[in-house]
């Protein structure tokens, strides 16, 4: 296997991670099932798209891969918070429908929705089906536009990013709003007793998961340099989903573990020539996991307490 | 014939089918509060079961034998699936709480779509059109001049008789009468001597048996694919909350609207690749507005 197939396995597996975490901040710390991560996903990577087709900045080089992620971030917040406001105050089941619902309407969105093309697609025009692709430029065309090539998201640039989404996540979960979080989580009722104002945290709740998700979009949209709606279906919402559950909710490095183990998974099933019952595999994971560990590999712990934990009971 | 009266006719023949899918999500969740992600599955794995039966069939049998016979033979896996879903799946991790089940739910829906994929390798299946006589011909010939297919005007009476059975079940026999005593007090209803699993595994089969019907029934007039079910069974869900999740009218109710909104919808002039979310966004609506549904019951919640 050579060195860039192996880069991208684990940009990949780096992006996913990102993705875990922050829907483990909703669905693991919070305790809100939310099946539609994908459209947030698909907002990031959309608006990164967007970004670096209308407004990049030659001069800045590799630092508008900074001004992608920063707009991200800020367009799935804010997507978050009008979502936000009327479904939270769905319960439970109801809830994890109509995130889903939403899910599948900004996919659905996208998937109508044709942009102008600008500077780049004159008297074109870009999305629907077909997506904002920037690899399948005519080779002399490249000179006039910027370098796309110097805000590419390499495997470091995303590992560091992964590391502060894990570092800023591990934060808000053990500062105050996070044990607001904890609390709505084991007992909604109590937690209001307690003072906590439900809603607000909740939408927070919400607003953090969905940034940190636009950011994995925009990393992805700058990795692939290609983006379309295809990518962003229930399926991957369950992906992410099933990462956050073989790991533990509520432990951001079961997340990563989760990603990694989920990430390597489809290299296995190609190697073995048996790709097409990859999705067979992952149901039945799904089922038998829910059955014999619902905790996942960590539980609520993160790793290093769980580390801990495990050499107490061994002594 | 103009334009709105087709697409509220449409709406109301595709109504009828999310209507009797809707029935199985209701009875399902008023009896262990599970929303059955998988009842999609089943009316999926309905339409296939019910084109095998047509290619065992002889080829020269009269459609109006045919037809019955498919539909039976579709309701029936459809009952058999449910019930072994149940007994695999649903039924050891009942007491594991909501977010478990509701997972599980979705990974037995997947994992269906997935394994039926197999079937002629994901490509879609199609009744003969071609041979005059033929079911596909029957049912694909058009009604007139209302540019809708002689098969979807049968969705709505027979739809309406099934509900009605389901109902005249549910309300008068002692089955029925076991299932609502389930619904309410699960407890309770095991200490009157009623057996829980056996009306859970029943309800799942008259769920999977409406489901199997309705899929058989759609697929006459169009094609079978693994994921046909997926779309029709997140809107029969939508159906089953706007009508009042465990109440049989209601969800019958619910059905119709749906149906008909998501197509009124394009007459109003928004492009069809927009009508799936219309459905989605009447749910955040009716969930809003009345999240007991139209006619469900309020239930306060108890500290």
């Amino acid at each position: 296997m050579s060195w860039i197939e192996l880069e991208g396995i684990f940009s990949l597996i780096g992006i996913y991670a990102i993705l875990a975490v922050s829907l483990n901040m909703i669905c693991g710390v919070t305790g809100l099932l939310q099946l539609g991560h994908a459209g947030f996903f698909a907002l990031g990577a959309y608006a990164a798209g967007l970004i670096s087709i209308y407004w990049t900045i030659p001069e800045l080089g590799f630092f508008n891969l900074f001004i992608s992620m920063a707009a991200a971030m800020i367009v799935a917040a804010i997507a978050a918070f009008l979502i936000g406001i009327p479904c939270l105050r769905l319960k439970g089941d109801y809830l994890a429908i109509a995130t889903l619902g939403f899910g599948e309407i900004i996919r659905l969105s996208l998937l109508n929705i044709t942009f102008p093309g600008g500077k780049m697609f004159p008297e074109e025009e870009i999305g629907g089906s077909l997506g904002i692709n920037f690899t399948e430029f005519p080779e002399d065309l490249w000179p006039k536009f910027p370098d796309y090539s110097a805000q590419y998201a390499s495997l470091p640039v995303i590992l560091i990013v992964l590391l502060v989404t894990y570092v800023i996540m591990r934060n808000i979960k053990f500062s105050s709003i996070g044990r607001a979080f904890m609390c709505i989580k084991e007992d909604e009722i109590a937690a209001q007793a307690m003072g906590i104002n439900i809603s607000r945290f909740k939408i927070l709740s919400f607003m953090i998961s969905a940034a940190f998700g636009g950011l994995a979009g925009a990393l992805f949209f700058h990795k692939e340099l290609a983006v379309s709606p295809g990518s962003f279906t229930l399926m991957c919402s369950i992906e992410i989903l099933l990462m956050v559950v073989l790991g533990g909710l509520g432990s951001f490095t079961g997340s990563i573990i989760g990603a990694v183990i989920l990430g390597v998974l489809p290299t296995v099933f190609s190697y073995f020539h048996a790709g097409e019952y990859k999705q067979i595999f992952y149901a039945f994971m799904l089922i038998i996991l829910i059955r014999i560990a619902p905790d996942g590999i960590l539980g609520m712990n993160e790793l290093p307490v769980f580390l801990k934990k495990r050499r107490k009971t061994n002594e | 014939m103009n334009e709105f009266c087709f697409y509220l006719l449409t709406g109301i023949c595709i109504g009828a089918i999310y209507a009797l899918i809707a029935l199985g999500y209701t009875l399902v969740y008023g009896i262990i509060k599970l929303i059955n992600f998988a009842h999609g599955e089943f009316y999926m794995l309905g339409a296939y079961a019910g084109f095998g039966v047509y290619c065992m069939l002889p080829e020269n049998m009269s459609p109006w034998v045919s037809i019955p016979v498919i539909l039976l033979a579709s309701g029936i896996a459809g009952a058999l699936i449910a019930v072994f879903t149940e007994v695999i799946a649903y039924k050891p991790i009942r007491k594991n709480g909501r977010l478990a089940a509701l997972l599980t739910a979705i990974g037995v829906s997947f994992l269906l779509q997935n394994t039926a994929s197999f079937v002629n390798n994901a490509s879609p299946l199609q009744y003969d059109t071609s041979k005059t006589g033929s079911i596909g011909e029957i049912c694909q010939h058009p009604l007139g001049d209302t540019g809708i297919k002689l098969i979807q005007f049968h969705f709505i009476w027979f739809s309406a008789l099934l509900t009605l059975i389901l109902w005249a079940i549910v309300k008068y026999t002692n089955f029925g009468r076991a299932m609502r005593a389930v619904s309410q007090d699960p407890d309770a209803a095991a200490l009157m001597g009623i057996n829980i699993n056996s009306i859970i595994r029943k309800t799942f089969a008259l769920g999977g048996f409406m489901a199997g019907v309705a899929g058989s029934l759609i697929a006459f007039q169009s094609i079978i694919t693994p994921i046909m079910g997926f779309m029709p069974g997140l809107k029969a869900f939508i159906a089953a909350v706007i009508g009042g999740i465990g109440s049989i009218p209601g969800a019958f109710l619910g059905g119709f609207i749906i149906g008909i909104i998501e197509n009124i919808v394009v007459w109003f002039g928004i492009p069809s690749g927009y009508k799936d979310i219309a459905s989605f966004i009447v749910l955040i609506l009716a969930l809003i507005i009345r999240p007991q549904g139209i006619l469900g019951k309020k239930i306060k919640e108890k500290v």
